[in-house]
């Protein structure tokens, strides 16, 4: 009986902590590239809901609205890179938090307009649910996790595996010898930030079926991408996806044994953490 | 004296008689009564400042409000305004945050110049706000805020006489809510909340009133979910592992949407259902941003209520009012749009009665008044300016009559039953209260 509960609990964590990995690895990812902590991150998962519910009102497939809200997201994530927040590379941080706070309030604004401010719902996906040890599971949160699973073997791929990758990965460890050998930092800029605004917009996507879009709906995930991106350390990716995974599973241990704690759980986590290690659990990239 | 009524009373007991045509947009009274008025305006303009959120995660609740107050503006000033001047509303944005409303609220007065205040979403919020009023020597009608701190401490212990709430409190969310589950089968009662004080205050006082009224219950299981939580399935999993068999909840909004349509899925619902439902008590259920939201979802047989169902009470006047608010903005109305709606025409009501704007005439015209509005015959009490009304719980029914699920078996209890009277140290509900008034 007990030992049942837990493995819910470990199972509905673990959903949990696939979408804070989604998202919050987009941000770690655009940090670790351009060094720009991205506040607007949370308005693209918005933006990536909303798109979604567009799309799935004009076609009905669900997986084709999510494939194409994440990559609309993408667009404007470069738009907005390209157009703005790449004059803000060579300024000092808060310039680029004022500059990205602005965004947020601007997409939030542009939801608004478009959308209202009820916060609207998809329909159910009816999907159904596995019954297990008595108890039902939605099949969704199954998919969630195997979706976060494969997108980090993705990026692994991605990261280790092409060309871009190693560019990347060049340009982070010395900026001025690899753009010394003929990288060019302004496309890997733009495709960084096409990459980290993609995986915001499916995270908010792939929030959907499971809860409302609404014009408020970036403040939460922002707050968690943070917890995440800074407890495993500014940058790092194996680190975002370890923190997720603590974050994911501790709040879904929490809510069992530690009802009246579940608010501070992430943030006593955090700070645990952080004094055993200032750095993150794996450092900084 | 006796016999003879002063000028004032006469005028407040004609207030009280023509209250209900009065609010329904006609005047009151004779013609005769109504020129006479006319000669005698008091400003250029009646000016009040409706303070609610307009923007961030909650900024559908200003909207809400705003269809109440300005179709009450526009009925009001089609029908020759306040004692021939006209009405305006001027909205500002309270962010939900305490010293923004506060900012507000003074710029209002002081700049805008406004003579009345309403509105207001949030608990705390509504406790700052509280503070400055007497300062500001202008009343604020509360339409949204819950809390009964305000009311209970604000007003009656501490004698802050400047506000007044003409929503309906936590009484709904906790006592009334006691009353219905009390009639359920359900004995092991687990509660999902906010985790704020609205969620404790509720259950606290759905918990010690259920107890006195059905010794035999057990409370097996809490869950305290943040405001903006996504995912409920930690704390849904939780409460199963508890094998509940009664979930009270006063989760709203947009958290709402996302706690119920979790629960269909894990089971929670299943958990809970007995012959006639399921034992699933939802308060804020039935608002209407909710009903909207989960038009096709949410379970039937589920009981919910809200601060005033469009459905209830059965009055022409309550009637009227839905059909103009559904003309006009294609939606039923949500409470905090009612409670708003009937704000400005209280205040109607209140300078043409007292033909002045002196705030200490208006305290004393309005303590102990009883008046007519859509959310029925509303009594404003004297020792803590909280209105006194009755919302009925009902069961979610589909009806295909209607774009939202509509309430069937509405059960109601009067509302002085099940109100904390003064001095706030009792719980409800008062002893001998009828069996339900089936509506």
């Amino acid at each position: 009986m007990r030992f049942e509960s837990l493995i819910f609990q470990l199972l509905v964590g673990l959903s949990t902590a696939m979408l804070y990995w989604i998202v919050s690895v987009g941000l770690t990812f655009t940090f670790g590239v351009t060094r720009v902590l991205n506040f607007a991150h949370g308005s693209f998962y918005m933006l990536g809901a909303y798109f979604t519910l567009a799309l799935h009102s004009l076609t009905g497939n669900f997986v084709l609205s999510v494939v194409g809200a994440s990559l609309l997201v993408g667009t404007v994530g470069v738009l907005c890179e390209r157009g703005l927040i790449r004059f803000s590379y060579l300024l000092p941080v808060p310039f680029q938090l004022v500059l990205t706070f602005g965004l947020v309030l601007v997409f939030e604004d542009v939801v608004r307009f478009f959308w209202g401010t009820v916060p609207k719902m998809m329909p159910s996906l009816g999907i159904g649910t596995v019954k297990m040890m008595g108890r039902r599971f939605p099949l969704f949160s199954f998919y969630l996790i195997a979706i976060g699973c494969l997108i980090g073997f993705f990026l692994y791929l991605l990261i280790n595996r092409t060309k871009w990758g190693m560019m990347i990965r060049a340009m982070i460890s010395d900026y001025e010898l690899a753009t010394a050998t003929g990288i060019n930092p302004e496309v890997l800029y733009a495709t960084a930030f096409f990459l980290g605004s993609f995986l915001a917009g499916l995270g908010g996507a792939l929030s959907l079926p499971i809860s409302a879009a609404s014009p408020g709906m970036g403040e939460h995930i922002i707050i968690y991408s943070f917890i995440v991106t800074v407890m495993g350390g500014l940058g790092n990716i194996k680190g975002a996806f370890v923190s997720s995974l603590i974050i994911g599973v501790a709040e879904g241990i929490g809510a069992l044994y530690f009802a009246d704690l579940t608010m501070a759980i992430p943030y006593l986590v955090l700070a645990a953490i952080l004094v055993v290690k200032p750095e993150g659990i794996f450092g900084e990239v | 004296m006796k016999g003879k009524q002063t000028r004032r009373e006469f005028l407040r007991n004609l207030g009280l008689a023509g209250a209900g045509v009065l609010v329904c947009g006609a005047l009151g009274g004779t013609e005769a009564l109504a020129k006479e008025k006319k000669k005698k305006k008091l400003k250029k303009k009646i000016k009040i400042g409706h303070i609610a959120i307009f923007s961030g995660p909650f900024g559908t609740y200003g909207e809400l409000q705003k269809r109440g107050s300005k179709l009450a503006e526009e009925e009001i000033n089609a029908a020759g305004g306040i004692m021939g001047s006209p009405v305006e509303i001027v909205y500002a944005d309270s962010k939900g945050k305490p010293a923004e409303a506060t900012k507000q609220a003074r710029r209002l007065v002081e700049s805008e110049g406004v003579d009345f205040l309403i509105g207001i979403d949030s608990s705390g919020v509504v406790l700052g706000v509280s503070e400055v009023m007497p300062e500001l020597n202008k009343l604020l009608f509360v339409t949204h805020a819950a809390t009964h701190k305000l009311t209970e401490e604000k007003v009656y212990k501490k004698g802050n006489k400047h506000v007044f709430r003409l929503a309906a409190n936590v009484y709904q969310d906790g006592i009334m809510a006691a009353i219905v589950a009390s009639r359920l089968p359900a004995k092991r009662w687990a509660c999902v909340h906010p985790d704020y004080a609205y969620g404790y205050d509720s259950w606290d006082l759905f918990k010690k009133t259920l107890k006195k009224l059905r010794p035999d219950v057990e409370f097996v299981g809490e869950a305290w979910a943040k405001i903006g939580t996504t995912d409920f399935k930690p704390f849904i999993s939780s409460i199963l592992d508890k094998k509940p068999d009664g979930i009270h909840t006063v989760e709203w909004g947009v958290d709402l949407f996302t706690f119920v349509r979790q629960s269909i899925e894990m089971g929670l619902f299943d958990q809970v259902k007995y012959d006639g439902g399921y034992a699933w008590i939802n308060p804020m259920g039935y608002s209407i941003d909710a009903m909207e939201a989960l038009a096709k979802e949410y379970p039937e047989g589920a009981w919910v209520s809200g601060r005033y169902v469009w459905s209830y009470p059965p009055t022409p006047l309550n009637a009227h009012f839905v059909k103009a608010h559904y003309k006009k903005w294609k939606h039923f109305p949500a409470y905090s749009g009612t409670t708003s709606y009937t704000a400005v025409y209280l205040i109607k009501q209140l300078v043409e009665a007292t033909e002045t704007l002196d705030v200490d005439t208006h305290i004393k015209f309005l303590e102990d008044l009883t008046f007519y509005s859509p959310l029925g015959r509303v009594h404003l009490r004297k020792e803590d300016h909280q209105a006194v009304y009755e919302v009925p719980f009902g069961q979610v029914k589909r009806d295909s009559k209607f774009p939202i699920p509509v309430l069937e078996n509405l059960v109601a209890v009067p509302a002085e039953m099940y109100y904390r009277r003064p001095p706030f140290d009792e719980v409800p509900p008062y002893t001998g209260y009828p069996p339900f008034t089936k509506v």
